[in-house]
């Protein structure tokens, strides 16, 4: 969209977003670009807590938002838009509820429902960039395919123990999820061992690579696999390929 | 040929270290590597690595120096690579 066709800053949010329209590269034109964006996150759990979290104190416009269930004590030591008041009753109610207490302007979509084969689509029409941030392959493979069909950008951010791992996927022009893992891995399991921290590392390194994308300050993880141990404090950022055989958006499906 | 083996996410738990040095014959291929760390380490990480048939499951991940790719991608190793065993994950 055309600079001068970006929604203008009230006085309200030039004071709320002053700090980061000082950043080098960013200022007002960058945060016009965040009031006009829509993100999906899903689900907003662990990661995808921290990630909606910070994408809302940076001014996105809409958050589209697909997360179901109940409040349970277990989501408690690392799903950070959950309180303990809310135990029992919906996970996005309260989501949505603690995003509105730090940012009454956002535009939230609440989904209650897991992302799948049957919604993807049309949850991934209603934004222009997804953070993917599920538990299961199955909610991370559908907006992957669905990202890379309408040709949307898509931050994946996963963890594991103490470690996490972050990468950005650019429709026709990097390795999709699929590249590396086209189908279900049967290693993978639902519950899995992890601290809060590591959650809200990965979730924030989610949102400011969002942040990148659609600001198009900085150098986002295109084509690139970081990995954090925190156990250890060891990096890596790794190189993924293309794989012109990928079922989801290799060289058969361009065609 | 001698590698630099590095563990990550469940792999390293399984391992039970986060790296290691291992000679394997020159010529091997990605796939070879997976086979050998799993036969060498046995029990959780064998079944990590490889399926009900005993072959490496295709989801395991193989960074060569920092170049990623599933283990069934073909590619040649050399003397003194850096080799990361990476499984999927999905924390989210």
């Amino acid at each position: 969209m055309p600079a001068d066709e970006l929604p203008d800053l009230t006085d309200e949010e030039r004071a709320t977003y002053e700090w980061q329209m000082w950043v080098e590269g960013f200022g007002e034109a960058g945060q016009r670009r965040l009031k006009n964006a829509s993100v999906l996150v899903s689900r907003v759990g662990g990661v995808g807590s921290a990630a909606a979290y910070y994408l809302a104190a940076a001014g996105i416009g809409r958050l589209v938002l697909a997360h179901g269930g109940d409040v349970r004590p277990s989501d408690l030591n690392r799903q950070l838009l959950m309180t303990h008041a809310a135990l029992g009753t919906s996970r996005i109610a309260s989501a949505e509820k603690r995003l509105r207490e730090l940012n009454p302007r956002l535009d939230i979509v609440a989904v209650n429902d897991q992302v799948s084969d049957a919604n993807a689509s049309d949850l991934v029409a209603q934004c222009e960039l997804v953070v993917a941030c599920a538990p299961r392959f199955s909610e991370r493979l559908a907006m992957n395919r669905a990202a890379v069909q309408q040709k949307k950008p898509l931050v994946n951010c996963a963890m594991y123990d103490l470690q996490g791992e972050l990468t950005c996927v650019l429709p026709g022009r990097s390795a999709c999820l699929a590249c590396l893992t086209p189908e279900e891995p049967p290693t993978w399991k639902r519950e899995f061992p992890v601290f809060g921290a590591v959650a809200g590392m990965i979730g924030a390194m989610g949102a400011m690579e969002a942040i990148k994308l659609i600001s198009g300050i900085g150098e986002p993880l295109v084509g690139r696999l970081l990995m954090v141990d925190l156990r250890t404090m060891v990096t890596r950022t790794m190189i993924i390929a293309r794989d012109p055989q990928c079922p989801v958006c290799g060289v058969k499906t361009e065609r | 040929m001698r590698l630099t083996i590095e563990y990550w996410n469940q792999a390293r738990s399984a391992a039970g270290c986060d790296g290691e040095k291992i000679e394997i014959a020159a010529g091997a291929a990605p796939m070879d590597v997976v086979r050998h760390l799993a036969e060498r380490h046995g029990g959780r990480l064998r079944s990590l690595l490889l399926g009900a048939d005993d072959q490496p499951r295709p989801s395991t991940m193989v960074s060569i120096n920092n170049e990623l790719a599933p283990c069934r991608v073909a590619r040649p190793l050399h003397d003194g690579d850096v080799v990361a065993l990476l499984l999927p994950i999905a924390g989210g």
